[in-house]
C-alpha cells in the first residue's frame, strides 16, 4: 500500500506552523536531532498500548515520594529498583522494573492542549491539534499508509478497542483505515465469521453469492465499478478467511504463554504478537478494562482505589509481550510504544483521585531496535515540570515512525496541500545511537 | 418501522389498540372507532422561576397546543419571528389538562416522571415526584431495577421516578391535570417518558395492562416497551406537524420580500435569457443532444429500472412491492411523469437530501463537551427548510444568517466551530464552496497558489460573517522553519492582522445591490446573503443546478463541482444556462428544478458506464450511498432501527453544552458516531454503531470537519465484508418474528410466489427464470413442511428491564458490564422466528442474505 514517490516529496520543506508547533511542545532541541542527519530504526511493525484515561505517571513510571491520598500530594504507592541503577518505578511494575533493559522510559512527553480527553485523545493520536481544512491521520494511519500490510492475508492497521475518530485515517482516506474488534474472540467487525453461523451455511452462502456477483450486472461489458467491487469482495472473503482468522485463535497458545501474559489486557496483547507475527504492520490496543475500577485510567475520585489492579494488569501484559517477543527473536523487529492522552497530578481530589495533568506525563518503549535501557527526561519533586529532555507529542511520533524507518521530512498530501508527517517532530537521537 | 402508507404519507393512527375484549372488560365500554377524539389541552408557561411555588402562572400561556394523551415524549420546538428554531426559557411548566368520566369503581393510577410533576384531579393533588438532580460525576450508583410484576410491562426508565396511587371513580366527569417542571440551567429540556397511566382493580383480570389516561375516544397505548414506542413514534410525529404549522406562520412576515426578490429576478433573467424561457424536459434533453450532435440519447431504461431509480434518488430507498405496483397501476403513458409528482410531495424527499447536505455544510455536532471542530446539530434546519421547500435563496440567506439555537437545531448551530481559532473564517470557506464552487481553503494560512484568491478574500468575508473586524489568527499562517526552503506560496497577511468585512468576490458578483434586494436595515451577514443569492450573481444559481444534475444523474455539467477556479471541464453548457435560468426565474424552487431533470430523457436514459467510450449520452452507474443502503435495507426487511436513543445522557442530566441529544434515529441521515475519544466501553451504543460501522465502510463520515461534495470512492475490503457479516446478518437477513420475509415464508403459496415477492422487495423487478429454478432448488424439499406443527412467538425480555447506562452512572463497573452484555447481544442478532423450520428458515435466510450482498444491490438501476 505504499505509495510511489510522486505522491510524497521527501524531504522537500519543513514547513510548520508556528502558533501549533507551541502548542505542542516543549521540544527539546538538546536531544533531538541536532544533525541534519535522519537515522532510523530496524521496527518492521508496532504494537501501540493505549491507556486510555490518562495514566498516572505519579503511581507508575515516574514515581516520587509517597502521598496520603488527601491533602498531602505524592505517588500512591511504593518505588522499587529495576534493572537499571537508580531508576524505579512503582512497586506495582515488578516484572516491566527488571526488564527495564529493554525498555526506553520517557517520562517527558508533554503537550499544551486544553485537559480535555476527545482533544488530549486527538492529539496524542494525530499529533497534530485539530484543524477545519484537514482531518489528520492517526499514527496508526500514517503507518499503514506508509508501509501497508506485510503480507496479503492481513490488513494494515488492527485495532482492539473501539473505533474513534481519532485512529481513523482522516484525508489518507479509507486504505489507511484499520479494521476494529472490542472482543478477542469474535475476530474484527468486517472481516471475520459471524459466531454461530455453521460451516455448511457460511459455504452455501458464498456458493450463491458467486453465481449471483457473475450472472448480475458486474458481468457486463463496461461496468467497471461493479467488477471492482466483486474483485474487492472477493479479496474481503480471502482477508476473512481461515489465514486470518487462525490468528485469533489464541487456544493454540501454550496454558504457560497466555498466563505469563496476565488478564484481558495482556491477551489482546498476546493477540496484538500474532497479528504483527503475520504481517499487520500497527495493532493499538486499548486498556480500556473499566470493570475493574469503573472509570479505566481516568483515576478520579474512587477510579483511584483498584488502579493497583490495572497497572499489574499492564506490567504482566507488557513483560509477558517482551519476554514472548524475544524468545521468538522478534523483538528488535517490533515496536512496543505506550500512548495516553495526559498525566495525573501529584495532588489528590476530594474523593481520593486525581485530575488531569498535560505538562508532564510518561511513556515507555520497547524493543524496535531501539538502544534501550535510557531514560529520557527528568521532572522535578512532583512530577510537575519538566527539568530536562522534554519530549514533544510530534517529538514522540517522528520516534515511532524513526524507529520505523520512515523519515519524519516526508510531506503527506490533503489533495493538493502539502502537510507535513508531523508537526516539526524530531526524533529522540540518542535511541539510535 | 418507518411508519409509512404505501403512498409514503406519514400515518398518524395508532397501530396499537388493545384487544376490544381487554378494553371493554377493563373500562365498561366499546372501544371507539377514533372519529374526532377529545383532546388533552396543553399549555406551556415559560421563565419559571428555579424554585416554583406550585402556582400555575397567572398570565397567558407562551404556547398552546393539544395532544390525545396525558402522555408525553417531547416538546414541540419554538420559533423566532423568520421561523428559526429558538430555546425556551428553562425552567417551563407545562401543564396538560383533560376532564372524563371513569366507570364507577377503584383503580389504580400510574405515575412517570424524570422530574417534578404534580398529579391532580378537579386541583386536588394525588400524587407528585421530585426535582431532577443533575449529575456530572459519573459515579451514581444504580438504583434498584423496577421490574414490574407482570413481566409484559414497561419499567421505569433508570432514575425516572414512579408513584402508583389509589383511586375511587364515582362515575361522574373528573378534570385530571398533570403539572411539569422541565428543564433547568444544568439539565437538558426533556420529557423522559412522561405519562399517566391507569389501571382497573375492580376487575379480576390477569390479562388487564395499564393503559395511558386520556379523553373519551383517546387511542388505548399500553404501558409496554413497543407500546411507548409506537407512542414516541406517533407523539413526535404530532409534534412535527405543530413545528410545521407554526414554520409557516412565521415564514409569512418574509414572504412579501421574497415575492418581491423572486418577482425581480424573474424580470432580471427574462431581460437578459429571452432564449431558455418555458423549459421543458424535452427542450432539455435537445440542449443535451444538441450539444454532441454526433451522440444519440441512450434508449430509455425499462420501468423497473426507473422506479428503482427515481425511488432511491428522490426519497432515498427502494420501492416497496405496493409502491411498485401503485406505479404499474397508472397508464403506461404516463406513469412516469405521475410517480415523479408523487415522489417529489412525499415528506421522505427531505430525509433523502440530508446526508448531501450535512457533508456540503460540514455539520459536524460532537455527541459529548464537543471539542473537535464541532458545530451544532443544524441538520434539523436543514430537514425543516428542504422539507418546506424553501426556496434556495431564502434557505441559504437563512443558513448565512445563523440565528436561533446553536445547539437546539438552528442555522446558529452552523456558527459553532469548536476549539477553532476562526470559526467565521472556516464558515466563509464552506459557504463560498458550497455556493459558489469557489475554494478558499488554501487562502486560511496563504495566498492560493493555484486559485485567484488571497488570504484577504477570505478573511474579508469572515469579517462580513462575524459582523466586525476580525483577526487573524496565529495558527493561519505559515512559518518557515530556520534553515527550510522557503515555500513556493506567498503570504499577504500577517497573524494578528485586523481585516474588515467587505464583498471580496466581487469579480464573481458585483458589490453593487439594485435596490429592494436588501432586507430593511441589513446586517452584514444580510448583505453577504444577499450578494451571494440575489439574480445579478448567475454563478449561484448556476452552482446549485450543477450540483443536482450532479446528484441526479452523476455526470456534471461542470467538474469539479465545488472549485471553478481552476481548469474545469463543462457539458452541454446551454442545458446549464437553461436550467439556471429556470431555477431563477421560478423562485429557485428545488423541486421545480428536480421536475424538469427527473422527467427528460436523458435521466430516464438507461446507464452509460463508460462515458468517454461510448456512443450514447446517459447517466453514470452510480453506488448506493451510505444512507440510502441502510433505509433501504430496513425498509425491505420492515424492521426499525431499534437502536439505543443517540445520547449519552440520556437521563437529561447535564446540559446540551455537554450533551446533546439526537434522540431516536429514523433514518441514517439522524445518525451520529458514538466516538468520544473516551475509550470507555461503558459510552459505547452498541446497536448504532452496527449501523454507523456499515455506513462509514460506504462514505458516511463519523466525523464532518471540512465540507466534502464528492464522497470517497475506493472500494475497501470493509464494504463488503461489513455487508457480509454485520447488520445484514445479525438483523436484515434474518428471519425474526418482525421481518418482511417471514411474512412472506408465511404467506406464499408456492415457491415461485416466494421467489417472485422476495426479489420484488429487494430488488425491485419480478424474478427472473433462473432465480425462480434457484429458489426450486433451495427450497422445494422444505417448502410444504416449512411450517412446524407447534409454534409460538419468541418471547422477549424488554429492553427496559435492563438496567440503562448513562452519563451518571457509566464509571461505575457494572455499565461496563452492562454495556459488554450489550454488546453480546447486538453481535447475536436478532432471534430468529419459530413459526418457520430451521432447516426451511436458514435456508431462506441465506438466499435472501445473498440477493443483498450481490452487487446489483448496491447500484443504481
Amino acid at each position: 500500500m505504499s505509495d510511489s514517490n510522486d505522491q510524497f516529496s521527501i524531504n522537500r520543506r519543513e514547513i510548520f506552523k508556528a502558533g501549533l508547533a507551541g502548542a505542542l511542545t516543549s521540544s527539546g532541541s538538546l536531544l533531538a536531532g541536532t544533525s541534519n542527519q535522519e537515522i532510523f530504526g530496524k521496527a518492521k511493525s508496532c504494537i501501540f498500548l493505549w491507556l486510555g484515561g490518562g495514566a498516572s505517571q505519579i503511581d507508575t513510571f515516574d514515581p516520587k515520594r509517597v502521598g496520603d491520598l488527601k491533602k498531602q500530594p505524592g505517588s500512591a504507592y511504593k518505588s522499587i529498583e529495576t534493572a537499571l541503577t537508580g531508576i524505579q518505578l512503582c512497586e506495582y511494575l515488578p516484572r516491566t522494573a527488571r526488564l527495564m533493559e529493554r525498555c526506553v522510559l520517557i517520562r517527558t512527553l508533554n503537550h499544551r492542549v486544553i485537559d480535555e480527553h476527545g482533544i488530549a485523545t486527538n492529539i496524542v493520536h494525530t499529533g497534530h491539534p485539530t484543524s477545519e481544512t484537514v482531518v489528520y491521520p492517526s499514527i496508526g494511519s500514517i503507518v499503514a499508509h506508509q508501509l501497508g500490510a506485510g503480507s496479503d492475508h492481513v490488513p494494515a492497521y488492527v485495532l482492539i478497542g473501539y473505533p474513534n475518530n481519532s485512529r481513523g485515517p482522516g484525508f489518507l482516506g479509507s486504505r489507511a483505515g484499520y479494521v476494529y474488534l472490542t472482543d478477542t474472540k469474535a475476530g474484527p467487525a468486517g472481516l471475520s465469521t459471524p459466531m454461530g453461523l455453521h460451516a455448511d451455511r457460511k459455504q452455501r452462502r458464498d456458493m450463491l453469492l458467486n453465481r449471483m456477483q457473475t450472472t448480475g450486472l458486474a458481468g457486463q461489458k463496461g461496468e467497471t465499478a461493479l467488477a471492482d467491487y466483486v474483485t474487492v469482495a472477493r479479496e474481503s472473503q480471502r482477508l476473512a478467511g481461515e489465514d486470518f482468522g487462525k490468528i485469533f485463535h489464541l487456544e493454540t497458545e501454550s496454558v504457560a504463554l497466555r498466563a505469563s501474559y496476565g488478564g484481558e489486557f495482556g491477551q489482546r496483547c498476546l493477540l496484538a504478537r500474532r497479528l504483527v507475527e503475520s504481517g499487520v504492520r500497527f495493532v493499538e490496543v486499548s486498556h480500556n478494562l473499566n470493570f475493574i475500577n469503573g472509570t479505566g485510567w481516568d483515576t478520579h475520585n474512587d477510579g483511584q482505589l483498584r488502579q493497583h489492579v490495572l497497572i499489574q494488569e499492564l506490567d504482566n501484559a507488557i513483560a509477558g509481550l517482551i519476554e514472548d517477543l524475544e524468545r521468538r527473536g522478534q523483538l528488535d523487529s517490533t515496536l512496543i510504544a505506550l500512548g495516553t492522552e495526559f498525566g495525573r497530578p501529584a495532588e489528590f481530589d476530594s474523593g481520593g483521585g486525581r485530575g488531569h495533568q498535560s505538562t508532564a506525563f510518561s511513556v515507555i518503549m520497547a524493543g524496535g531496535g531501539l538502544r534501550t535501557g535510557q531514560v529520557v527526561g527528568r521532572t522535578d519533586e512532583l512530577s510537575k515540570k519538566i527539568l530536562e529532555e522534554p519530549v514533544s507529542v510530534p517529538d514522540y511520533h517522528s520516534t515511532i515512525l524513526a524507529a520505523m524507518g520512515i523519515s519524519s521530512r516526508i510531506e503527506l498530501k490533503a489533495g493538493d496541500r502539502p502537510v507535513p508527517i508531523t508537526e516539526g517532530g524530531q526524533a529522540i537521537r540518542k535511541l539510535f545511537i | 418501522m418507518l411508519n409509512l402508507l404505501n403512498s409514503g404519507v406519514r400515518c398518524s393512527i395508532y397501530s396499537l389498540f388493545i384487544s376490544g375484549l381487554i378494553l371493554k372488560a377493563a373500562l365498561g365500554m366499546e372501544p371507539q372507532s377514533v372519529t374526532v377524539p377529545k383532546k388533552v389541552s396543553v399549555r406551556i408557561f415559560e421563565r419559571l422561576p428555579e424554585k416554583w411555588d406550585e402556582v400555575t402562572p397567572n398570565r397567558g400561556a407562551d404556547e398552546i397546543y393539544e395532544t390525545p394523551l396525558m402522555g408525553f415524549a417531547g416538546i414541540p420546538k419554538k420559533y423566532n419571528s423568520q421561523g428559526a428554531i429558538i430555546d425556551r426559557s428553562a425552567p417551563f411548566l407545562m401543564l396538560s389538562k383533560f376532564e372524563r368520566a371513569y366507570p364507577k369503581g377503584d383503580y389504580d393510577l400510574i405515575l412517570r416522571s424524570r422530574a417534578k410533576s404534580i398529579l391532580r384531579i378537579d386541583g386536588k393533588k394525588i400524587a407528585e415526584t421530585k426535582s431532577i438532580t443533575n449529575n456530572a460525576g459519573g459515579h451514581e450508583e444504580f438504583p434498584p431495577l423496577a421490574i414490574p410484576s407482570d413481566k409484559r410491562l414497561k419499567a421505569p426508565e433508570t432514575n425516572s421516578q414512579e408513584r402508583l396511587i389509589r383511586w375511587t371513580s364515582d362515575g361522574n366527569r373528573h378534570e385530571f391535570e398533570l403539572a411539569s417542571v422541565i428543564g433547568d440551567k444544568k439539565t437538558r429540556p426533556e420529557t423522559g417518558e412522561l405519562a399517566v397511566y391507569l389501571i382497573p382493580k375492580s376487575i379480576n383480570l390477569s390479562d388487564t395492562m395499564p393503559v395511558m389516561v386520556g379523553p373519551e375516544g383517546a387511542p388505548a397505548v399500553v404501558m409496554t416497551d413497543s407500546g411507548w414506542n409506537k407512542f414516541r413514534v406517533n407523539h413526535e410525529d404530532q409534534l412535527t406537524a405543530i413545528e410545521t404549522q407554526k414554520r409557516q406562520i412565521a415564514y409569512r412576515s418574509e414572504d412579501a420580500y421574497w415575492q418581491n426578490r423572486h418577482a425581480m429576478a424573474r424580470k432580471l433573467v427574462g431581460e437578459s435569457l429571452k432564449d431558455f424561457a418555458n423549459l421543458t424536459p424535452a427542450k432539455l434533453d435537445r440542449l443535451i443532444q444538441g450539444a454532441f450532435p454526433s451522440r444519440k440519447l441512450a434508449p430509455l431504461a425499462d420501468d423497473s429500472s426507473f422506479v428503482r431509480r427515481v425511488y432511491l434518488d428522490v426519497v432515498g430507498q427502494v420501492p416497496s412491492p405496493q409502491e411498485q405496483l401503485l406505479f404499474f397501476n397508472d397508464p403506461a403513458s404516463d406513469r412516469r411523469r405521475k410517480l415523479i409528482s408523487r415522489l417529489l410531495d412525499d415528506p421522505r424527499r427531505a430525509d433523502a437530501w440530508m446526508g448531501y447536505w450535512q457533508d456540503l455544510l460540514a455539520e459536524n455536532p460532537g455527541i459529548l463537551k464537543p471539542t473537535l471542530n464541532n458545530t451544532g446539530p443544524f441538520r434539523y434546519f436543514l430537514r425543516e427548510a428542504i422539507g418546506d421547500n424553501l426556496p434556495m435563496d431564502r434557505m441559504v440567506t437563512q443558513l448565512i444568517r445563523m440565528e436561533g439555537s446553536v445547539l437546539g437545531g438552528s442555522a446558529a448551530g452552523f456558527s459553532m466551530a469548536s476549539q477553532n481559532d476562526s470559526p467565521m473564517a472556516a464558515k466563509a470557506h464552506i459557504i463560498a464552496k458550497a455556493f459558489l464552487a469557489s475554494e478558499l481553503k488554501c487562502a486560511r494560512c496563504h495566498d492560493a497558489p493555484k486559485h485567484p484568491y488571497d488570504q484577504s478574500d477570505l478573511f474579508e468575508l469572515a469579517a462580513m460573517l462575524a459582523g466586525k473586524p476580525v483577526d487573524v489568527p496565529k495558527s493561519s499562517s505559515v512559518v518557515i522553519a530556520p534553515g527550510a526552503r522557503v515555500p513556493a506560496i506567498s503570504i499577504s497577511l500577517e497573524p494578528g492582522d485586523k481585516i474588515l468585512p467587505r464583498w471580496s468576490l466581487s469579480e464573481i458578483s458585483s458589490e453593487e445591490l439594485p435596490a429592494n434586494v436588501l432586507p430593511p436595515n441589513p446586517s452584514t451577514r444580510e448583505r453577504m446573503a444577499s450578494l451571494l443569492t440575489w439574480a445579478g450573481n448567475r454563478r449561484f444559481a448556476k452552482v446549485m443546478v450543477n450540483r443536482v444534475w450532479a446528484v441526479r444523474t452523476g455526470r456534471p455539467f461542470v467538474d469539479p463541482i465545488d472549485d471553478w477556479d481552476v481548469k474545469t471541464q463543462i457539458r452541454f453548457p446551454e442545458a446549464l444556462e437553461a436550467l439556471a435560468a429556470d431555477f431563477m426565474r421560478n423562485g429557485y424552487d428545488l423541486k421545480r428544478l428536480d421536475q424538469l431533470i427527473l422527467n427528460s430523457h436523458y435521466y430516464q436514459a438507461l446507464v452509460v458506464p463508460d462515458d468517454s467510450q461510448d456512443s450514447l449520452l446517459g447517466p453514470a452507474r452510480r453506488r448506493i450511498s451510505a444512507e440510502q443502503l441502510i433505509d433501504s435495507l430496513f425498509a425491505i426487511a420492515g424492521k426499525t432501527f431499534d437502536c439505543e436513543e443517540l445520547c449519552l445522557d440520556p437521563e437529561g442530566r447535564r446540559p446540551a453544552s455537554e450533551f446533546i441529544n439526537l434522540g431516536h434515529p429514523r433514518y441514517a441521515w439522524e445518525m451520529i458516531s458514538p466516538s468520544n475519544e473516551r475509550d470507555r466501553p461503558a459510552l459505547g451504543l452498541p446497536a448504532a454503531t452496527q449501523i454507523t460501522d456499515l455506513m462509514q465502510a460506504f462514505g458516511w463520515r463519523s466525523s464532518r470537519q471540512d465540507p466534502l461534495t464528492i464522497r470517497e470512492e475506493a472500494v475497501t475490503p470493509l464494504q463488503p465484508g461489513l455487508l457480509a457479516t454485520g447488520l445484514v446478518h445479525t438483523r436484515i437477513a434474518r428471519l425474526s418474528d418482525q421481518s418482511r420475509f417471514t411474512e412472506i415464508a408465511l404467506s406464499s403459496k408456492s415457491v415461485e410466489e416466494l421467489a417472485d415477492l422476495t426479489i420484488r422487495r429487494v430488488l425491485s423487478r419480478s424474478a427472473t427464470a433462473q432465480e425462480i429454478v434457484e429458489a426450486k432448488d433451495l427450497f422445494s424439499a422444505e417448502f410444504n413442511d416449512r411450517i412446524p406443527e407447534q409454534s409460538k412467538l419468541v418471547e422477549l425480555t424488554p429492553r427496559s428491564h435492563r438496567h440503562r447506562v448513562s452519563w451518571s452512572n457509566h464509571l461505575r463497573p457494572l455499565a461496563t458490564e452492562i454495556q459488554i452484555e450489550a454488546e453480546a447481544a447486538v453481535r447475536a442478532g436478532d432471534p430468529p422466528t419459530a413459526l418457520l423450520t430451521n432447516r426451511f428458515r436458514e435456508a431462506y435466510e441465506d438466499w435472501v442474505w445473498a440477493l443483498l450482498n450481490c452487487p446489483d444491490f448496491l447500484f443504481l438501476p
